[in-house]
């Protein structure tokens, strides 16, 4: 059974070490397998918004299912959704439209230069995750490179560096695939395409 | 004590401490709110560091907390006995063995690992607090990395005593956008900062902030062209205990012979060192 204190802790550290290392992959399996809950989402996805969402901030899903979903998660946490302009974390799961991530990132909230850390999170399900080399990671928490491969619009580099060219501005993207790795991306890592 | 909470907080709290730890990794250097719960230990005697260590601890965790490079000071061992008492978890001295490492005022001796975490506690948090009483002001004065105020702090210091007079907490410019106060270690210790193998947590709870120091991250400390930063002169010092040297040492007096001799700071370096050497 799933542990609401030590497996979310577990989660938890496994986020923070891949988000101060980018390109880590991580892997929820352990603690998202034990999660049972009666609704049609990515268990890790799941594990997530149960780590980090509460009275405290808002989400939006973007999925065939969002509001089933989202009524879903508001009962556990007592989240409220929020329009994408305006919501905390947004979570894109793998059935929704390939342009609802692009609409997403462009829309979401980024903060201000007096509050940067009051930008939106997004969390994105893909098919695959991997350290192949198709993405080139440089910046803070990365010794010199770090490589990573998504299965998923190659576009989305573009789009997360037109919505973060002004750094300290930006917003974290969050992958988890269908196996549960997890891979966590800051605004201060540079990614190029490897061609 | 198994009437608390595991590490003791709520669930609700750990989140909170948790959400402004990921939005501090991803801004490496700037202060992020939160909201700083009432702990059993009075503000200013490390609760932030308190704070982000419960948020982050596990049961499979081995914790080391330590004071002024001390293990055994009053502060270390009530926040050790804090935490081991609300989740059960081994404790250690041994730098080397712990996961979890909380510390004041220094910088262990023995280099970290990417699989260490280190939490420093943070008196005050805002670098140009000393020039800007205003945290309104501040918040802007950094929106726009306007950092004169901080450069003429060293320039006057330069001014009145030939030398930058920052005895700890000397500013230091992270991922080269923020200026951020690396708590009261010696500058002995800020080179230690810069492309460090293990996160660094950085938590004041007084001031409600929490900030941090990704692994591999550029961090330099502010100084000028012809005056470059500088350490505490710790050459042609030896550890009378264990012989080492090149470390940052406290400075003891004999007050019958008028004997001035050193002894490491950091006491758990000390105790390995003469360890591999009998």
């Amino acid at each position: 059974m799933f542990d609401h204190v030590h497996d979310s802790q577990k989660a938890y550290r496994k986020l923070v070490d891949s988000l101060a290392k980018p390109g880590t992959i991580n892997s929820l399996k352990p603690e998202s397998e034990k999660l049972d809950l009666s609704v049609n989402c990515n268990k890790s996805m799941l594990l997530l918004m149960l780590m980090l969402l509460d009275t405290e901030v808002t989400f939006q899903i973007l999925s065939e299912n969002s509001e089933k979903i989202a009524k879903y998660i508001n009962q556990l946490t007592y989240a409220k959704t929020e329009s994408l302009e305006k919501a905390d974390f947004i979570f894109v799961l793998q059935d929704s439209a390939a342009e609802d991530f692009f609409t997403a990132i462009e829309g979401c909230k980024l903060g201000d230069l007096v509050n940067p850390h009051l930008s939106a999170t997004l969390i994105i399900e893909v098919e695959r995750i991997t350290n192949e080399k198709q993405l080139i990671l440089k910046g803070p928490g990365i010794k010199e490179t770090n490589y990573a491969a998504l299965s998923f619009a190659e576009d989305w580099v573009h789009y997360r560096a037109a919505k973060n060219a002004e750094y300290p501005l930006g917003v974290e993207i969050y992958f988890i695939d269908k196996e549960h790795n997890l891979l966590a991306i800051p605004r201060t890592t540079t990614i190029s395409v490897k061609r | 004590m198994n009437n608390y909470n595991f590490a003791f907080f709520d669930e609700g709290s750990k989140r909170e401490i948790r959400r402004a730890t990921l939005k501090a990794i991803a801004l490496p250097g700037y202060q992020v709110p939160f909201a700083s719960r009432e702990m059993p230990i009075a503000r200013g005697w490390g609760t932030g560091g308190l704070q982000l260590t419960l948020s982050l601890v596990g049961k499979n965790d081995r914790l080391k907390v330590i004071d002024q490079g001390s293990d055994e000071s009053v502060n270390a061992v009530s926040i050790k006995k804090l935490v081991i008492g609300t989740t059960g978890i081994d404790e250690t001295d041994k730098t080397g063995e712990a996961t979890l490492i909380q510390s004041r005022h220094r910088i262990p001796e023995a280099e970290l690992r990417e699989d260490q975490i280190l939490v420093l506690q943070v008196p005050i948090p805002e670098p140009l607090r000393e020039i800007e009483p205003s945290e309104y002001a501040t918040k802007r004065l950094h929106a726009d990395k306007e950092y004169s105020g901080v450069w003429l702090m060293l320039f006057e210091q330069i001014m009145a005593h030939g030398s930058v007079a920052t005895g700890a907490d000397h500013p230091v410019l992270v991922h080269d956008r923020y200026v951020m106060a690396p708590s009261p270690i010696p500058r002995f210790d800020n080179p230690k900062l810069d492309h460090s193998q293990a996160l660094i947590l950085l938590g004041a709870g007084r001031e409600k902030k929490i900030y941090a120091v990704p692994p591999y991250t550029k961090v330099v400390s502010l100084a000028f062209e012809d005056y470059p930063f500088e350490v505490e002169r710790m050459a042609e010092r030896q550890c009378r205990l264990c012989g080492a040297a090149g470390v940052y040492f406290d400075e003891l007096f004999d007050e019958k012979t008028n004997e001035k001799y050193y002894q490491c700071n950091d006491v758990s370096y000390c105790l390995q060192t003469r360890i591999s050497l009998s």
